[in-house]
Formats: C-alpha cells, structure tokens, sequence
C-alpha cells in the first residue's frame, strides 16, 4: 500500500506563542490551527504570515478534525496548587480534558493517518514532566501521562509509518515562562547552556521533527533545556 | 466479496491472491497483526461506507464468549453473521491459535449489508 503525503499540520493550541513562531516557519505546508478564544484567535491572525485554517476546540466536547499528516500539539492548560490541596471537581475536569479527551482526539487523528501510510505526531511537553516543582503535580502528572499516549502511539502505529516523539522544553524566554525566569536571577546559572530555550529555538526543532530526516526518531521524548535537568 | 476481500487483503498484507481463500486464517496463515486489522476495518468502513464493530467482525471476544455461555445458540446471538456449524467448528479448535478465517470477514460483510 503506497504512501499519502499531504503536507497538512494540524497544531493543536494555536494561538500560543509557541505555535504562532512554529506556523511562521512552516510555509511550505498546509495549517490548521485549533482555538478556544476568540480574541486569542484575531491576535494570533494579525501574526502568522501565512493564511491558515481555524478549528474551534476547546478539549470539553468532541470536534471533527481534518486528515492530516502531521500533528503538533501545543494544547495545555494550567493547573496549579498542591496536590493535597487542589479542588476535586477541578481536578478531574483537568484530568478528563487534558488526558481523556486528549486520547479521543488522538484516536479520531491517527485512524485518518493510517490510510495515508503516513504520520508524524509531536507533543510539546516540559521538563516538569521529569521534575516538577511543588505545585506542579498534575500538570507534571497530565504531562507525563500524554507523552507515554504518543509514545504507545508511535509503538502501535510505527508500522503503519505513523511516528511520534515529545519535545520537552526547559526555561522558555515566553509566556509564563518568560514572567517566571525575569525574577530568577540564579536560575540561569544552574542551565549549562547558560541560556533561555527561545520561541525560534523550539520552531527550528520542530521544522527538523516533521522533516522525513527525523523519522527514526520515534516513541520516545527529547529534552531541549540547555542541559538543566542533566545537573544536580 | 470474496474477490474484494482477496484486492483489500491482498494490498493490505502485501500477500499474494491465491493464497487468500475463504478458508484461510487471517492472523495465522497472512501473518495479520492487529494493528492490520484496524486497518482493515478502517478501509471496510470507507470502502463499503459501513461501521464495523471491530469485536465482532475480527471475534475478538469469542473464546470469552464461548467460555462464559453454555450453549452455542447463546453464543450465535452475539455472532449472528456466523452459522451454528461454524462456532461449533471454532469450538474445536480454539487450542490452535486465532481462529478468524476470510470467510468469517466475509460472513459478517454479508450480514451487515
């Protein structure tokens, strides 16, 4: 059975930073962006260069999403508070969209690959997913439990030319990341690198993870943190 | 069907038509792994524009089924795609592996369209 190359990304989180720096470096293939705010989604709009297709989902209800061959899912929410503490309801309502949900759109994705012969899903994680900070439990938790989703789906599916990998990213110079390092004046110096993970950084890598280069790199997690989480 | 089945299977598991027949195994004789068989259910939802219930359609559940009922009537009402001879034939040789034959893709085809 021949393969299908449609050069068609979904990203699924589209109007985070992240995503918008990766969708400026992916030109050359077909988008399609989900969002769950409207205002987030005409920010996100006047930024990416390129037209792109918008999918309302927001990880509560079931979405038909289109077929693609590629995926890179950005989506996460935050959760803090300690583990001891955090409200039952919000808890499980996390859990159910972050984790279940999460297998039921990853369900839906990959049964539209597998008639490509052809797909390669990456998930952004974080180094808390390998050492979370206090207060960090579930996010750390939903992190961890997503990456080993798509690390059984690239043993499943391998076979079928269908690939995953998770990037972890370390200190991001973005976001909550960016508000979080600004007061941290120590924290640099305990990255080998002695930098900040950068937006452009994570897109370039990312470009190389959907490129038939990187194919080979499946089912497992890689960690860009200019070596934070290799230290004591 | 039968030569549909033969062009699906044929592509599928990159085996050669004759050696599909009704009465070749599936996972057996065609080396199907499972993850072949979902593809295979997903290209006869699409090709014959039908939603199969993979359980069923692959006996997923059989031995459980033939362990848990007592009689094979009982258990025909959960396989109604399959003939009373044809679970009594799988009765007899459950202890040999996977029992799914084309036939049984076949039968159920038949019975759903």
């Amino acid at each position: 059975m021949s393969q299908v190359k449609l050069n068609k990304v979904l990203i699924l989180g589209g109007t985070c930073e992240l995503a918008i720096e990766t969708a400026n470096h992916l030109s050359e293939y077909e988008l399609f962006l989900t969002y769950r705010d409207e205002t987030k989604r005409k920010a996100a709009e006047s930024i990416i260069l390129q037209k792109v297709n918008w999918i309302y989902c927001d990880f509560s209800d079931k979405v038909e999403l289109p077929i693609v061959d590629s995926v890179i899912d950005f989506a996460h929410s935050e959760l803090d508070g300690l583990l001891a503490s955090l409200d039952d309801e919000k808890a499980s309502s996390y859990w159910l969209s972050m984790v279940a949900t999460r297998q039921q759109m990853l369900k839906q994705i990959t049964r539209k690959m597998i008639p490509l012969r052809s797909g390669r899903l990456i998930f952004i994680s974080s180094t808390a997913a390998a050492l979370p900070n206090s207060g960090q439990g579930i996010y750390a938790a939903s992190k961890r439990a997503i990456e080993s989703l798509y690390q059984s789906i690239g043993i499943e599916l391998g076979k079928k030319n269908i690939t995953t990998v998770s990037l972890r990213l370390g200190y991001l110079n973005s976001g909550r990341g960016e508000q979080f390092i600004k007061n941290q004046d120590n924290l640099i110096k305990r990255i080998p690198a002695r930098k900040w993970v950068e937006l452009s950084d994570v897109a370039k890598t990312l470009v190389f993870l959907l490129s038939p280069a990187s194919a080979m790199i499946n089912a497992t997690t890689i960690t860009m943190d200019g070596g934070l989480t290799a230290t004591k | 069907m039968l030569n549909k089945i033969q062009e699906i299977l044929e592509d599928l598991l990159d085996v050669e038509l004759n050696e599909i027949q009704p009465e070749t195994y599936l996972i057996r004789d065609l080396e199907a792994e499972s993850i072949d068989l979902l593809e295979l259910a997903i290209i006869l939802n699409s090709n014959f524009s039908i939603k199969v219930n993979e359980d069923l359609i692959f006996l997923k559940r059989i031995r459980e089924h033939i362990s848990a009922l007592d009689s094979t009537s009982e258990v025909q009402k959960i396989y109604q795609h399959l003939s009373c001879e044809r679970i009594e034939e799988i009765k007899s040789e459950l202890n040999n592996g996977p029992t799914l034959k084309v036939k049984d893709i076949i039968s159920y085809l038949e019975w759903i369209g």
